[in-house]
């Protein structure tokens, strides 16, 4: 029982990452139906800029380096919807994708060339350890608490935003329809623009909460990337609460997969998950009945 | 005042010359119905005219100023109103965040209170159905959503395409009356699309005839009903 509540808070800890990376996915494909293949990107060069900002300038604050790699990651996501993606709009979808697959391997490219090919280490945040639940038996490393804690905040600030802001609301009416959002006087190509940018912000600041715990290298962003995709299609694609559901489910049974079969599973569970859900429900769980999708 | 003023507008999908040359005139404070069988470009007039197509030569005026090529954020903001065919609600939103979405543009937060409240009075249907999702409306009740949003942005100029398409009988007689009223009470200007010739001729002071891309007759409203060749192709006489 111990040992699967263990596997259950480690594979909550991943899976919120998961989940902050899906939002991505689902925002951006709510919006303009693109899976954007370099999402996984944003998130390492997001890791990238933190680890710079802790190595390179000492003293920086954690929460300072956070918001400047979410920072970078948005804009570097506005800039490349502008640059690579927005000319093929009236293309076939076939185009813009082809395109954001040209893009996550040039990110990975560019990340070797500028950060170099050898794995950073983030500066030790805060003491190593963890918080003992003695009378269940399992520990919650200091990180998992900060990530999970932090992730938490990050979606709740995402929900005010689309829920409660005005450009929230022109969020919404652009995924519903885009030429009805235009007719309200909505300026859908600055929406898209932020939705970009929130999505990547989001990827940027899961970046640094790897960089945390594990090391920093330019392909860091791949494996993530497609567990978050998985998670965003097992939630419905377009459903924000979809996404931040897959992502925990993800997590949470890649763990389980991991401790009770081998971790040899770990990544293949997740593409087993991805046939399952498109063979049996391609709508994914929230798909479909999402009463309000991004 | 002549509020609208479309001089030989053209437009292409691709290879497909969907108007050629297209002119028409709105006074300000009437109604203006663009009348024609399917296909004949009227929905096409009306996207050139709020900037979801671009025009292949043409200009267009809008009290005053060229609008052509404008983007459609903001033509929306100078006052000019598309209430597209199909009604286009956001089906997932609800009725009132629908009518809220409409008022997008403005920041006068007591206007928009008081224009929700005239919009309750004018569709009663809607203000018992705030809290439903849009796409659970009825047909009538969604296009009754699509006019009163369409006014929470306060526009100059309204434009109303097919709103009787796919609607009940009965509500239709009410969706008329109700546009004749918005132009007679709130003396907005309007230019109304339709298929429906007997009843878009019988509300508008002014009419334009459309076939194949072209206007191919206009006149008062009145005349066009008496007109036999109106009658004879649009009227089922
Ligand atoms: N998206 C489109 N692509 C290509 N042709 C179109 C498109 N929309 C309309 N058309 C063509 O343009 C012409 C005018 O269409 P439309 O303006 O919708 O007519 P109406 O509103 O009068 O029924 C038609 O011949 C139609 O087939
Ligand atoms: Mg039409």
């Amino acid at each position: 029982m111990s040992e699967f509540l263990q596997f259950l808070i480690n594979g909550l800890a991943v899976g919120s990452m998961y989940a902050l990376i899906a939002l991505g996915y689902t925002m951006v494909y709510g919006i303009i139906q693109l899976i954007n293949f370099a999402h996984g990107e944003f998130m390492m060069m997001g890791a990238f800029v933190g680890a710079f900002t802790l190595n390179r300038l000492q003293g920086t604050p954690l929460a300072v380096a956070l918001v400047i790699s979410m920072l970078a990651a948005g804009l570097l996501a506005v800039l490349v919807e502008l640059v690579a993606y927005r000319p093929l709009r009236r293309q076939p979808k076939i185009f813009v994708l082809t395109a954001a697959i040209a893009v996550s391997v040039l990110l990975q490219n560019l990340g070797r060339i500028v950060f170099g090919s050898s794995a950073v280490s983030f500066p030790a945040q805060f003491p190593q350890g963890s918080i003992g639940l003695e009378s269940l038996g399992v520990w919650v490393e200091y990180s998992q608490l900060f990530v999970l804690g932090l992730s938490l905040v990050l979606m709740a600030a995402l929900w005010l935003i689309v829920h409660k802001t005005k450009i929230g609301a022109a969020m919404r009416a652009t995924s519903q329809d885009i030429d009805a959002a235009r007719l309200m006087g909505i300026n859908t190509n600055l929406v898209i623009s932020f939705t970009f940018f929130i999505g990547a912000s989001l990827a940027g600041a899961v970046g640094v909460f790897y960089g945390m715990q594990y090391s920093v290298d330019p392909l860091m962003g791949v494996q993530p990337g497609l567990a978050a995709f998985v998670a965003a299609v097992l939630g419905g694609i377009g459903s924000l609460p979809g996404a931040m559901i897959g992502g925990l489910l993800i997590g949470i049974i890649e763990n389980l997969v991991a401790g009770y079969l081998s971790s040899t599973y770990q990544g293949a569970i997740t593409f087993v998950l991805l046939i399952l859900v498109l063979s049996i429900k391609p709508t994914g769980l929230l798909g479909r009945m999402a009463p309000v999708k991004v | 005042m002549t509020m609208l003023d479309v001089q030989d507008i053209h437009v292409h999908y691709g290879a497909i010359h969907a108007l050629k040359g297209v002119s028409l005139k709105v006074e300000a404070g009437t109604i203006v119905t663009l009348i024609g069988a399917n296909g004949a470009g009227k929905s096409t007039t009306l996207r050139a005219l709020s900037g979801l197509l671009p025009l292949s030569t043409g200009a267009i005026d809008f009290i005053g100023q060229s609008i052509g090529g404008r983007p459609v954020h903001k033509i929306v903001r100078d006052g000019l109103c598309h209430c597209p065919e199909g009604r286009k609600v956001f089906p997932q939103l609800t009725v009132k965040a629908n009518l809220e979405l409409g008022a997008y543009i403005r920041h006068d937060k007591t206007g928009i209170k008081s224009d929700l409240e005239q919009i309750y009075q004018l569709f009663p249907r809607l203000k018992e159905r705030l809290s439903q999702a849009a796409g659970t409306l009825s047909g009538g009740e969604q296009q009754m959503l699509a006019i009163g949003r369409s006014l929470m942005g306060r526009p100059r100029l309204l434009m109303l395409d097919e709103p009787s398409l796919g609607i009940a009988p009965l509500l239709v007689q009410e969706i008329f009356r109700t546009i004749k009223k918005i132009n007679a009470e709130q003396k907005m200007t309007i230019l109304l699309v339709e298929q429906n010739a007997h009843m878009a001729l019988k509300i508008a002071d002014h009419g334009y005839v459309l076939e194949t891309g072209k206007v191919v007759l206009s006149g008062k409203a009145s005349d066009l009903a008496a007109d036999p060749r109106i009658k004879a192709a649009y009227l089922g006489h």
